[in-house]
């Protein structure tokens, strides 16, 4: 089955979704983000999507759930690049982000992981 | 071979095959007249290329008509002639309505209006109808050559009724082409600073243009990387429910690409409108000018306004240390 | 037989890799308006296209620069690139039905919509609703019914556009109405997925009979009216 890597980068887990998400790859997203956090804990997780074309409302939430069980196991979570379009979709939709923040790209995440850093 | 395509002038005015019959139909042009013409076809295109000259120095003494000719009189004659030869060899096609076609847009395209058009036209069909008089046919059988003179009359309101349609198309084109520009310049996305975004508001909003607006807002976010971006609606008179349902969720989206959204310039009866409407406003930054907003956006991109004439009289460096001595 | 045919037979790939001339499609393309730079490009692009994954990208372009060019009036050229090419590239926009199996066909449906959308010249935010959309309304019946239907309309009268029907032989929604005024919760998210796609649809209509199954229908309009875009030639 398909997979997406989970890097760590020092303190922070990289995820670069490249693919299509489809309802399994999410799930298996998520075991993957906890189960790398559980062996060696991280500060910080990017989740950046920004080749994916459609995200829906049941993807969106699986990406909001994991960035908050994320939180609960110590680590803030930035999902980085999402286009302009799925953006809108998503808001017409009346998808709110709750419990993650968001930035334009990977650097812009690591930015608001370190300004977070140091107000912590 | 596929078959040959009809011709399809801008603004998708179609002049195939079948149209360009239904329309000779109701100008009740038959075979007939068709043929008659084409018995003639010799004297009338001699009389086109008498008529060149004489029309082009008639259309000289015009200063509305005489700006367009200048310095293009020698190939305005060529394609003028060319234009007439068709028009008596008595073979109305597609091919024939195309180069009619082509007429009304380029006189759209260079805003020569149709009634100069028109006159040139009617200067054709006055020096043909005096020519056929004179001629051996209108001296020997004047019937015949007055049936001639109606068969061209025929293929003339063709030609008229083909240009002026293409025209007013191409004029309908030209002016939503224009609206669209205006619509677009009316919602700039203007890039104050390095990373900071405003989006002035003016004008009436509705929801075609809110979504735009969206539209454009969004990938500019992305493109400037910005990281505000100031929504300024001092401009707006008024705002309904769906405009400012559009607003929020342009500011909602814009957040969730990791910007940050200030409205700016909500005045009281815009005020009123967002409560009594009960939008949830709490997740929403305001600041009460533009330049609020912009004294934000910059602190929040991690630069400090200072404003000179506040701040304590400038006293020079070697001065102060003799104060401080 | 022909270069291009010989090549299909001997690949035995639906799409000829090393496809048509591009210059007769540019002939087609002249004959209906003005070809400038970038269709001309286009068009050269499709022809010298070497993977099926390459031709639909080009023939994704080929299409959307011929309704901005063109507006209403692509349909038609488009029609006939299809019958200039024997159907090669799949220009026009066509009727298709894709069955709700498994997973994968999230994706799968998602990609005909993307792929309808580009034909029908959608705007970048139309094409993301339009598959968001079409993941919606499919995920619920892998999660409801667990198998289904997938029916791609095109509209190509007064209105132009394409209707998406979901079908499936489920459980059913009972109410309808409820689901709709946002109080419902479910263990998909059922009630925001649905809810969500009403909102962004030009028009979404939902049929069920509890105990026999539900019908969605979501229509998805090109921007009304042809492009004004395009400078007189």
């Amino acid at each position: 089955m398909n997979r997406i890597p989970v890097l760590r980068a020092r303190d922070v887990l990289l995820v670069s979704v490249q693919t299509d998400l489809d309802d399994q790859l999410v799930q298996s997203l998520q075991e993957d983000v906890l189960a790398t956090l559980d062996k060696r804990p991280a500060r910080g997780v990017v989740i950046d999507v920004s080749s994916v074309s459609v995200v829906d409302t049941f993807t969106a939430r699986a990406i909001a759930q994991t960035a908050q069980m994320a939180q609960l196991m110590g680590a803030s979570t930035v999902v980085s690049g999402l286009q302009p379009a799925v953006v809108m979709t998503l808001t017409e939709m009346g998808f709110t982000a709750r419990g993650f923040m968001t930035a334009l790209d990977i650097d812009g995440a690591l930015d608001a992981l370190e300004e977070q850093h140091g107000r912590a | 071979m596929p078959p040959i395509a009809p011709p399809v002038p801008a603004g998708g005015l179609s002049l195939d095959a079948s149209e360009v019959e239904r329309r000779k139909a109701f100008l009740s042009i038959t075979a007939e007249d068709e043929r008659r013409i084409a018995g003639h076809t010799e004297f009338l295109s001699a009389a086109a290329r008498k008529i060149a000259d004489r029309f082009y120095e008639h259309l000289g003494r015009f200063p509305e008509t005489a700006g367009f000719v200048q310095g293009r009189v020698e190939q305005l004659k060529r394609t003028q002639a060319a234009y007439f030869q068709q028009l008596v060899e008595g073979r109305i096609d597609t091919a024939y309505a195309e180069v009619r076609a082509h007429v009304g847009r380029v006189h759209e395209r260079i805003g020569l209006a149709p009634k100069w058009y028109l006159g040139a036209f009617h200067l054709y069909a006055q020096e043909a109808a005096g020519l056929l008089k004179a001629s051996e046919l209108g001296q020997k059988d004047p019937h015949a050559a007055w049936d001639v003179m109606l068969s061209l009359l025929k293929s003339i309101f063709f030609d008229v009724g083909v240009t002026i349609d293409v025209y007013i198309d191409a004029l309908l084109r030209t002016t939503k082409a224009q609206e669209e520009a205006l619509r677009e310049l009316s919602a700039p996305v203007i890039e104050v600073w390095d990373q900071v975004l405003v989006l002035p508001l003016v004008g009436t909003m509705d929801t075609r243009r809110a979504q735009e607006v969206s539209e454009s807002l969004l990938p500019a976010v992305v493109e400037k990387r910005a990281r505000v971006v100031i929504i300024d609606i001092t401009g707006l008179p008024v705002m309904d429910t769906s405009t400012a349902h559009h607003l929020f969720n342009a500011a909602r989206a814009v957040e969730l690409l990791g910007a940050t959204t200030i409205i700016t310039g909500v005045r009281p009866a815009i005020a009123q409108t967002i409560v009594g409407l009960g939008l949830e406003t709490s997740a929403l930054r305001t600041q009460a000018r533009l330049a609020d907003g912009l004294r934000v956006a910059l602190e929040m991109t991690g630069r400090t306004v200072i404003e000179r004439d506040r701040r304590a009289k400038p006293v020079s460096a070697p001065a102060r240390a003799e104060q401080e001595a | 037989m022909t270069l291009d045919k010989a090549l299909v037979s001997l690949t035995g790939v639906g799409v000829p890799p090393f496809s048509l001339d591009g210059r007769r499609l540019v002939s087609v393309l002249e004959r209906h308006t003005p070809v400038n730079g970038q269709l001309r490009q286009a068009a050269l692009t499709l022809a010298g296209a070497s993977s099926s994954a390459s031709v639909e990208a080009a023939a994704a372009v080929l299409a959307r620069s011929l309704w901005l060019f063109l507006g209403a009036q692509a349909l038609p050229v488009l029609t006939e690139l299809d019958e200039a090419t024997q159907g090669a590239y799949q220009l026009s926009p066509r009727n298709q039905a894709v069955p709700i199996v498994e997973q994968s066909s999230l994706v799968r449906v998602r990609n005909a919509a993307m792929a309808l959308s580009d034909r029908f010249g959608f705007r970048p935010m139309q094409r993301t609703r339009f598959a968001t959309v079409a993941s919606e309304l499919t995920r619920n019946v892998l999660a409801y019914a667990g198998h289904g239907e997938a029916l791609f309309t095109v509209l190509t009268g007064a209105r132009l556009g394409v209707t998406l029907t979901v079908v499936d032989s489920g459980p059913g929604i009972a109410d309808v109405e409820l689901v709709f005024s946002g109080d419902y919760r479910s263990k998909t998210g059922l009630g925001m997925g649905l809810r969500g796609a009403r909102a962004v649809s030009d028009e979404l209509t939902v049929e069920s009979t509890p105990g026999q199954g539900t019908v969605v229908t979501a229509t998805f309009l090109c921007a009304s009216g042809p492009s004004q875009r395009l400078a007189a030639p």
